[in-house]
């Protein structure tokens, strides 16, 4: 079986996800820490653990330095440009693995992901617009319309990629 | 939270790392080690100059300039020494090119090895031997007996036979299983050759003699087809064998072995 970045990516939404929704449910753990910051380093965690079961192949080990990356500069409160975060993850891939440069898939993953959060802010503005006009249930054929609209743009964009 | 325009002008910091580690690739030969510690030192006092300059001339804009091009020169080095070094590093396991194709005799410890346990994987002798041990001396003898003619003085009779010689489940190994030093002799890789390649007939032995093989057996063309042989020959044996126990024919054999000689062809 082949572990990709995008495994290791959905599993560690999926266990960012399962951990925010297990820290609301205590008062106590959300005082001593914020539960978006706890569902990010649990998710970290949980795909550092599986990429680990995996093997720790070489696209694994890339993603969980993006990861690890894109963690650390949320729980900082750092808002830096999507370029820059991209660019410190590369940094950090290749202080691990200089020889991931030579790999076709390291400048397909990075481009593809480059693309995505190049075009992202205008289509997330958008979407935002779309929601905001109504609330409640009358809102869910707009989100299910936006959502669409994400995933369609993200295929798009991935396949040439 | 830091200001989109800082974030910005960082990004030329990471560029000239990568720009760094793809120059280091191009080299055809490393440096000695010293000179990458030396070129990263270097860079990582250029780093920390302009990290510190930046802060000191922030009105002046030629300066930040030129100190902002310290800090891309810098990062550049940083890259090219770290990843030189990290290649120096992992070509210093290797052996030296110099002994390419030569004998090595190589000395070292077997720490441990396979032991002997409930639910470890034991070789057929001693598996038949361990279940011929739990039996009485009459079962044993059924046993042996029950096996074909021709296989009754063989491994599988032996072992059936002397079944309590074997020591009992969670007794120690054997003295020969215990850490050994041992004297190997290797030889270094060649182009082309498999380096797990392992002949079915050396398979076969070291099973039989209750050892067991690790790394992966191929079965190459070549050797396929000395088993196929193998086994050819073992079946025309046989089958002469047989024509040989037949009343009346034990001689003429012989006589046609002889008859194909080239004086009595002549």
């Amino acid at each position: 079986m082949s572990i990709s970045g995008l495994h290791v990516t959905v599993f560690a939404w999926l266990a960012g996800l399962a951990v925010g929704a297990a820290w609301r449910l205590s008062m106590r753990a959300m005082l001593r820490l914020p539960a978006p910051t706890a569902a990010q380093a649990g998710g970290l965690i949980a795909a550092t653990a599986y990429a680990f079961f995996a093997g720790w192949g070489v696209p694994s080990r890339r993603t969980i330095w993006m990861l690890a990356t894109v963690t650390l500069l949320r729980v900082a409160g750092l808002r830096w440009p999507w370029a820059l975060v991209l660019l410190v993850a590369a940094f950090v891939v290749t202080l691990f693995d200089p020889w991931a440069l030579t790999q076709p898939g390291f400048w397909l993953s990075f481009m593809a992901v480059g693309l995505l959060m190049a075009s992202s802010t205008a289509t997330t503005a958008l979407s935002d617009a779309a929601t905001d006009v109504t609330t409640g249930w009358r809102s869910w054929p707009a989100r299910f319309v936006a959502a669409s609209r994400g995933g369609l743009r993200t295929q798009v964009i991935a396949t040439p990629a | 939270m830091a200001a989109p325009g800082i974030g910005g002008r960082l990004v030329a910091l990471p560029l000239a790392w990568l720009a760094g580690v793809a120059l280091q690739l191009q080299q055809s030969e490393l440096w000695l080690l010293d000179a990458y510690v030396l070129v990263l030192a270097s860079a990582a006092l250029a780093v920390e100059v302009t990290v510190l300059a930046t802060r000191a001339l922030a009105a002046r804009a030629f300066a930040r300039r030129a100190v902002a091009l310290v800090g891309v020169v810098g990062a550049l080095a940083a890259g090219f020494a770290a990843s030189g070094w990290q290649a120096k590093l992992r070509l210093a396991d290797s052996l030296p090119s110099a002994l390419e194709g030569q004998d090595i005799v190589v000395t070292g410890v077997v720490a441990s090895l396979p032991q002997q346990g409930e639910r470890a994987a034991l070789p057929l002798r001693d598996r038949r031997r361990r279940r011929a041990g739990r039996r009485s001396a009459a079962a044993r003898a059924r046993l042996v007996r029950r096996l074909p003619r021709r296989r009754r003085a063989g491994p599988a009779a032996r072992g059936a036979a002397r079944g309590p010689a074997l020591a009992p489940h969670g007794a120690p190994a054997p003295a020969a299983r215990q850490p050994a030093r041992l004297r190997l002799r290797a030889r270094a890789a060649r182009a082309g050759r498999s380096r797990h390649r392992l002949r079915p007939r050396r398979a076969g032995d070291a099973a039989r003699h209750g050892r067991r093989l690790s790394g992966r057996a191929t079965a190459p063309a070549r050797a396929r087809r000395d088993l196929f042989a193998r086994r050819r020959s073992s079946r025309r044996r046989r089958a002469r064998g047989a024509r040989d126990r037949r009343p009346g024919r034990g001689s003429s054999a012989t006589t046609g072995t002889c008859s194909a000689t080239p004086e009595s062809r002549i």
